[in-house]
């Protein structure tokens, strides 16, 4: 099992490290494309609906950078499983029992993580008669419960990467 | 994932047949990874798995894990 860029364990080990490489350049970057919009719809809720004027600048700047690399490492990712599906051999492998084990107890994590998110929320809005004139507007609690999927979705998508990235690390 | 009560002797098998970790997960068709997780007790590997394992050391499955 040996090619022109290795043997099977040199390629098996650099395929799984620049997919985990990958991976992680996709979690981080997803992570703070989507805290930047949190923190945006946040300055929008606190300073008022009007806002500051560098909110959209920095929505837009700040975040086409983050952006394009979390679009590059997850495609880079793909082309990589593609690649390795195009070897039996190294696929097999690479989809080993502890691999498949790391991604089920991954998504379990990140499914109860995504829970717990929805579940401030939904307290949160129970909550919103008490809140709406004591503590927050009823626009600026709008806008804060617009957070609501960004937050669950990177929270979510950062455990579960995290969770999987670290169980396999050595 | 691991489990306290199971001991296993991978090292000592692989060590006595002069096999790096590479060298067994290539036997068997798994990562180097899944071998340290086994070694290092992190990971519990399945039936199948186990009997690979024995059949690449040629011994029971006994001898390469035991309950404590």
């Amino acid at each position: 099992m040996t090619g022109e860029n290795g043997g099977f364990i040199e390629i098996t080990e650099r395929l799984d490290r620049q997919r985990n490489q990958s991976l992680a350049w996709f979690m981080w970057s997803f992570l703070v494309w989507s805290f930047l919009q949190i923190f945006v719809i946040i300055g929008y809720a606190i300073t008022g609906l009007q806002g500051s004027p560098l909110l959209p600048w920095l929505f837009l700047g700040g975040g086409l950078v983050p952006m394009a690399l979390w679009v590059f490492f997850l495609l880079r990712y793909l082309f990589l499983g593609r690649r390795i599906r195009s070897n039996p051999v190294i696929a097999e492998a690479l989809r080993d029992e502890m691999v498949r084990d790391a991604w089920y107890r991954a998504a379990a994590a990140g499914f109860w993580s995504m829970l717990a998110v929805e579940a401030s929320f939904t307290i949160l809005k129970v909550l919103s008669t008490v809140l709406i004139g004591y503590f927050l507007g009823a626009p600026q609690l709008l806008m804060f419960l617009e957070i609501r999927s960004p937050l669950a979705i990177a929270v979510g998508l950062g455990v579960t990467i995290g969770t999987y990235l670290r169980y396999r690390r050595d | 994932m691991g489990n306290p009560n199971l001991r296993n002797n991978l090292k000592v098998f692989r060590a006595r047949h002069d096999l790096t970790q590479a060298d067994l997960a290539e036997r068997i068709g798994v990562t180097r990874k899944t071998i340290n997780t086994i070694e290092t007790g992190r990971f519990v590997p399945s039936t199948v798995l186990a009997l690979k394992l024995a059949r690449a050391f040629e011994v029971p499955v006994e001898e390469l894990f035991e309950l404590e």
